[in-house]
Parts: C-alpha cells; structure tokens; sequence
C-alpha cells in the first residue's frame, strides 16, 4: 500500500512538474559548502545545507545542525548591492521519525527589491517501506513546505501596488546513497502553483533536479582523500542547466577544498572544522563565486558558520 | 591643417567658424609653401553675424601683430571689402575669435564671402609677413572664400505622399536639420515651414536666463515651466517647424537637428519642445549619431524644438531613471520599460539575472532605442522576462567604460 502511495506521489510530481508556469525565485544561493560545489548538491548534501537542495537528503543527518551564511554578490561591480542570506537547521528525530528540517533564505537589493523563502521540511530514510539493504542502499525522501514572500520598492507610478506579495508551494526530494559510493537525489521544487504576481498570475516555475555523485575514501590513482564529484542537471521552463563541483577533505577532514561552477560561473570553497567533545563541531565555510559574464566583478564572496551538536 | 564650421555658439544664435591654420612642416617659408586648406564653412544665423574661432601657428615669427576679418556680401565690390579686426592679443596655437560686424549686412544677403588675415612680427629682424586663409600665400590675397547663409526654408508636402524638408542651419560639413514625413503622416496638404530661431529674441524679455538644474523628474515631466528647465546647457540648435493651415500631423515625422561639428565634447543630448514658450516638455531622443552631428527625434506637433547640448555626463545619466517596472504596464502602454539614456551606436546594454546569466542584450538599432521592456534576447526580441532583480551593464564603446547597476522587473 505504502508502495502504491509513493508510486501516485512519484508520478504527480512529474505531472505537476510538466506544467509550464512563470516566475521568480530563480537564484540558488544557499548554503556555502554547496556554493563551493557549483551548486551541484542534489546528491550530496545530508546537512543544514540541505533543505533547500534536497530534502530527502536531511534523512541521512545524524546531528542537530544549525548553519548561517552571509554574502555579497558581484562585488567590485560599482552601483550593484546585492546580498544573499541563508538560515538552515535541521533536527534529526530518529530513524522511524525521520528529520525535521527549517530554513530561510533570502536575496536582496537596499531599495529595490528582495526575495525571502521560508521552509519547513520533513524527510524520513524509507529503506523499511521498500525493505532495502541498507548494506546496498540507503534511499530517503522528503517534502518541504515553503513560503515565498517578494517585496518590491515601487515608486510613485506604480504606488497603487502592494510591495508584498507571498504565496505557498512546496518540494519534493528523493536520494539514493550507493554502498559504492555513487548518490543519486531527484528534487522537484515548487510543486504547488504560487502565484506571486502583483498585476497579472506570476506562478514560480517548477524546477527538477537531477542530481548525480560519487564518493570515494580515497581516489584511486591520484589518491585524493575524502573525495566527492558531483552534478546536478536542472530542468526548468523548457531549459537544462548543468551544475558540477568537486570536494576533497585534508588534514585529517578537517579542512575541505572544494571546486565546482556551472556556464556563468565558477566557484571555489575552503571549510575548517574545529571538533569539540561530544562529537560536536564548528564549521567555517567560504566561498568564492567569479561570475563569467558579468564584468568588472571581484567575485561573489560568501561566508558561513555552521554548527553540528 | 585647416577646419571650419559654423554652428549655434550657445544662446548667442550667432554662427562660428571654428578653424586652425597650422604650418608644422614649412616653418621657415610659412609664405612660400603653406599648407593646403580643405575645410570649408558655410554660414548662418538669423542675426546676420558671421564669427569666427580660428588658431594660428606663428611658425617663425615671434608674434601675430593683428588678425582681420575681411568680407563681402553679394552684389558688393569684392575689392573693397569690410573689416572686422581681433582687439585681443593673439597668443600661438590659442583660440581667438573674429566676427562681422552686425550692421554690415544687408537684409537681403544670403552669401558672403570672407577672408582671415594674419599680420605676424619676425623674430630676429622684425620683418613683417601676412597668412591668408582660405589660402596661405601672400599673392593671393585676393581670395575668398564663399558661404551660404541660412535662410527659411519650406517645402510643399502632400497627406498621401509625404515629403522631407531640409534645412541648411549652417553646417556645410554635416547633413541639415531637416524633418521627413512618410505617405499618411500629415493630413492635408500645404507648406511645411523650417525657421532658425534666435533663442535669445525668443525669449527676450519674457524670462530670466539662470537656468535651475534638472531633476530626474523634472525631465519626465509633461510640462515644464521655463524656469524648470536647466537653460545653463548649450543650445545646439532651435528650431520652428510648422506649416499652413489645415496641415496636420497624423503620425510623428522623423525630424533631426545637427549640432557643431567642432562640439567634440558633447556627451549629452535633449530636445525640447514648447508651442508658446511657456510650456516645454522633453522630446524622447530616438537617436544620436555623433559621426555627423545629428540627434534625431519625432515630430508629432508643429512647434520649436531646441536642442540642448551638454558634456560630461555623470555614470546617472545613462541610468534608467525608473528602477522598477512592471510587465503589464508595458505591455499596455503605461510606461515605455526600462530607458537608458545618452547612448548611441556602439554602445550595448546587457542585463544579467542575479545568476549572472545574461538573459537580454540592447544594441543601436533597435526601434525602440535603448529600452528595455523586460524581453529576452537582443532588442527585446524575444519572450518576457521573469519576475526577478536583474543586472545591468551599459558598456559605453566611446569611453571605453561600464556602467553598472539594479533594477526590478515585476509582474
């Protein structure tokens, strides 16, 4: 039963997910060790990092997880003030429970414009419905509720206009964690049509993720410890975007380098880990974005803390 | 080297020859072997002045002694032409200006004939020569050179056929201001009229001159008072274009006004428009082709058009004034969409989304100028953009420089 249930949600997600509808929310700005990835994080994120990517993958978190992210975006370029923000947390409840997860995530420009998504996500490992061997497998999946919320600064020719304008949606997220160290997530956001338009139906685009990634303890040949490579195939209003990133983790894991970008963009990341007792721990992450088509660009620079406990 | 034109100086409505005489290579026979002259110059002005700006290289001589205007009006004795002598000292390679005098010219004139004379001082013996322009030797003083000046001018156009009218406003070098009516544009027919305007006659009395400085929303104003207005800028030309009774304007004629060609540091155009003087509003400026000195705009209503012509322009000034628009209003015609302005042929307009994907591109050429109206692709070509805040980068070719900002595309 609990099988027929998921194969009708599987496939509501694709009939959903085939409607062409309009929108906003297209920047994925979220979460640092992702940003250092390229974005590419569908497969490979099981942290705070993770709701907003997908959030089957908070299933597989272990630890509470608390991270904050702070950035500025294509700085050098004069005239251009634009940040993006990141809240995440997730609480592992138990195996049977599955997590809970709550995020914000927020993009703005002083006077202009800002976009604000608020996420309440629950992802449960499902090896027992489908009897996995979780020796061979661990397969979990999740949803998100979320809210999206878009202020807009109009000036006096369109002061007959709210400057707010919200409406809810939600995702779906699915991953598959190989014993061989191959990961496969699919997340399908912004299921529900969220009409977010101030004149005129505005509904936020359905965007599916396919994400691909392989681990590894260690790389044969080159040795390259702790070594993960993924992508992410994005699929969104008739347009396929390609995100691919690397991640390795040195002095005993607790200093990660990370590359990765996608067409527009390339991206670099370092994150140190201070362990504490308990097997708490303390993360700093930063990431640095070079925009290849925008000029005069220093980069986008974002900076996170993250804390597990 | 030689050039010369003649163009508006400011709100004196006067013409001006801007020229440079320079003998770099015959220093030493600045009177045997001058350089030759090419440019010419016509001439304008509804005041009937003639003025010129002129430079001289003394070459071997140690100082220019005197500088002299010499001119004839048609149907005058060319042997015996008026005199109009430089009061100032004449400094090398430093601008100095000659002009008519006003109550020399005939009413009835339309050419006259001018001639620069320059008296120089040698250095060790203090023999004295003289420079000729239009041509440097000595023995050919007798040479002058003609120009036409500007006079109304009116051309008979027809509803179903149209019709362009030019005008020579006294730039022989560039293309006149003129104004082109497609078949269907103008109802009726008749004479359609161009007058040079004297800026100063025009408003002679009727206002104070100090100009107060334009705000953003000022110049999206429909109607200006004169003193709303930033007077301080150059006049590049002014204009009245009208014609008889029972013509009217069905669909707005292609105008275009010329500015100086010597104006190398114009940056920044407007044209104004009033019927009375005593409204005004902004014309929207389609385009700007530096090459020949032209601003082009639409005429819909028969009336003055003045263009003002400034330089230095500050990164705001290529800005779209508005920051925020919204898709339907452009689509219904409330507002135009996003317009940057003073850019002309070269210059580009991309706008990026915030992942720094560029999604729309604006070019010269595009019927609409510089404006984006949230479509995609080059010059709004393609489907609309998503709700979002988009990057913009003006790449300006002549200045070699980028311009950056925000703005917000809503639905």
């Amino acid at each position: 039963m609990k099988k027929k249930i998921l194969a009708v949600l599987l496939l509501s997600i694709f009939v959903l997910a085939s409607q062409k509808a309009e929108s906003a929310f297209v920047d994925t700005y979220w979460g640092v060790r992702a940003l250092g990835m390229g974005g590419a994080y569908t497969a490979v994120g099981t942290d705070a990092n993770a709701p907003l990517y997908n959030i089957a993958g908070t299933a597989f978190a272990t630890q509470q997880e608390v991270t904050l992210m702070g950035s500025r975006l294509f700085t050098g370029v004069e005239g251009v003030e634009i940040g993006a923000n990141y809240f995440g947390y997730v609480y592992p409840i138990s195996q049977e429970y599955g997590s809970v997860s709550l995020a914000w995530s927020s993009t703005s420009t002083p006077g202009l414009r800002r976009e604000d998504t608020f996420n309440l996500g629950y992802s449960r490992m499902l090896n027992d419905i489908f009897k996995l061997d979780g020796r061979f497998v661990e397969f979990s999946a999740g949803v998100n509720i979320k809210y999206l919320l878009q202020e807009t600064k109009f000036d006096e020719e369109d002061k007959d206009l709210q400057g707010y304008q919200g409406a809810v949606t939600g995702d779906l997220g699915f991953l598959a964690m190989f014993s061989n160290g191959i990961g496969v997530g699919f997340s399908s956001k912004y299921l529900l049509p969220a009409d977010i338009g101030y004149l005129e139906k505005d509904e936020v685009k359905n965007v599916n993720v396919l994400g691909l990634s392989y681990y590894n303890d260690q790389l044969p040949i080159v040795k390259i410890p702790y070594f993960t490579v993924a992508a992410d195939i994005i699929f969104r209003n008739n347009e396929t975007f390609i995100r691919a990133g690397a991640e390795t983790y040195l002095l005993n894991k607790k200093l990660a380098v990370r590359l990765g970008g996608r067409k527009e963009a390339l991206d670099v990341g370092f994150g140190y880990t201070f362990a504490f007792a308990n097997d708490a721990a303390l993360t700093i992450d930063y990431a640095f974005e070079m925009p290849l088509e925008i000029e005069e660009s220093y980069g986008s620079h974002f900076i996170s803390v993250s804390f597990r406990f | 080297m030689f050039t010369s034109v003649f163009v508006f100086a400011d709100s004196s409505t006067i013409a001006v020859l801007t020229s440079y005489v320079e003998f770099p290579k015959f220093r030493e026979a600045i009177f045997e072997k001058p350089t030759e002259v090419t440019a010419v110059g016509n001439v304008s002005g509804i005041e009937k002045l003639l003025k010129i700006e002129t430079q001289i290289d003394f070459g071997m001589y140690k100082t220019a002694e005197k500088a002299e205007l010499l001119y004839y009006f048609d149907g005058e004795d060319s042997s015996n032409p008026h005199s109009s002598v430089y009061d100032g000292e004449i400094q090398n390679k430093k601008s100095f200006y000659l002009s008519t005098n006003k109550e020399d010219f005939p009413a009835s004139s339309s050419h006259i004939n001018y001639q620069i004379k320059v008296t120089f001082k040698k250095e060790n013996d203090d023999s004295i020569g003289s420079a000729y322009w239009p041509t440097q030797l000595t023995t050919s003083s007798d040479t002058f050179h003609p120009a036409t000046i500007s006079t109304s001018t009116s051309t008979y156009i027809t509803g179903s056929e149209g019709g362009t009218i030019t005008y020579d406003d006294g730039n022989q070098e560039y293309p006149d201001t003129g104004v082109t009516f497609e078949a269907g544009d103008v109802n009726g027919n008749g004479n359609v009229y161009i007058e040079e305007v004297s800026f100063e006659d025009f408003f002679a009395g009727l206002f104070p001159v100090s100009g107060i400085a334009r705000s953003a929303a000022l110049k999206a104003a429909s109607s200006l008072t004169y003193g709303e207005i930033d007077w301080s800028k150059r006049v590049g030309n002014f204009v009245w274009i009208h014609a008889d009774d029972g013509v009217s304007i069905e669909h707005p004629g292609a105008g275009h006004l010329s500015y100086a060609s010597s104006d190398t540091t114009a940056t920044k155009f407007d044209v104004l428009f009033t019927s009375n003087g005593a409204s005004f509003k902004y014309i929207t400026v389609t385009s700007i082709d530096k090459s020949q000195k032209l601003v082009h705009f639409p005429v819909a209503e028969w009336g003055y058009y003045i263009l003002m012509v400034s330089s230095n322009l500050d990164d705001n000034d290529y800005r779209p004034e508005k920051r925020v628009r919204v898709k339907s209003r452009i689509a219904n015609g409330t507002y135009e969409g996003f317009k940057f302005g003073n850019l002309e042929e070269g210059d580009v307009v991309k706008i990026f989304n915030l992942n720094g994907k560029k999604i729309a591109e604006l070019t010269a050429g595009s019927s609409n100028g510089f404006v984006w109206k949230g479509k995609k692709d080059t010059n709004n070509s393609g489907d609309w953009a998503e709700s979002g805040t988009y990057v913009y980068q003006i790449k300006l070719k002549e200045k070699g420089k980028i311009i950056s900002g925000t703005i917000a595309f809503v639905w």
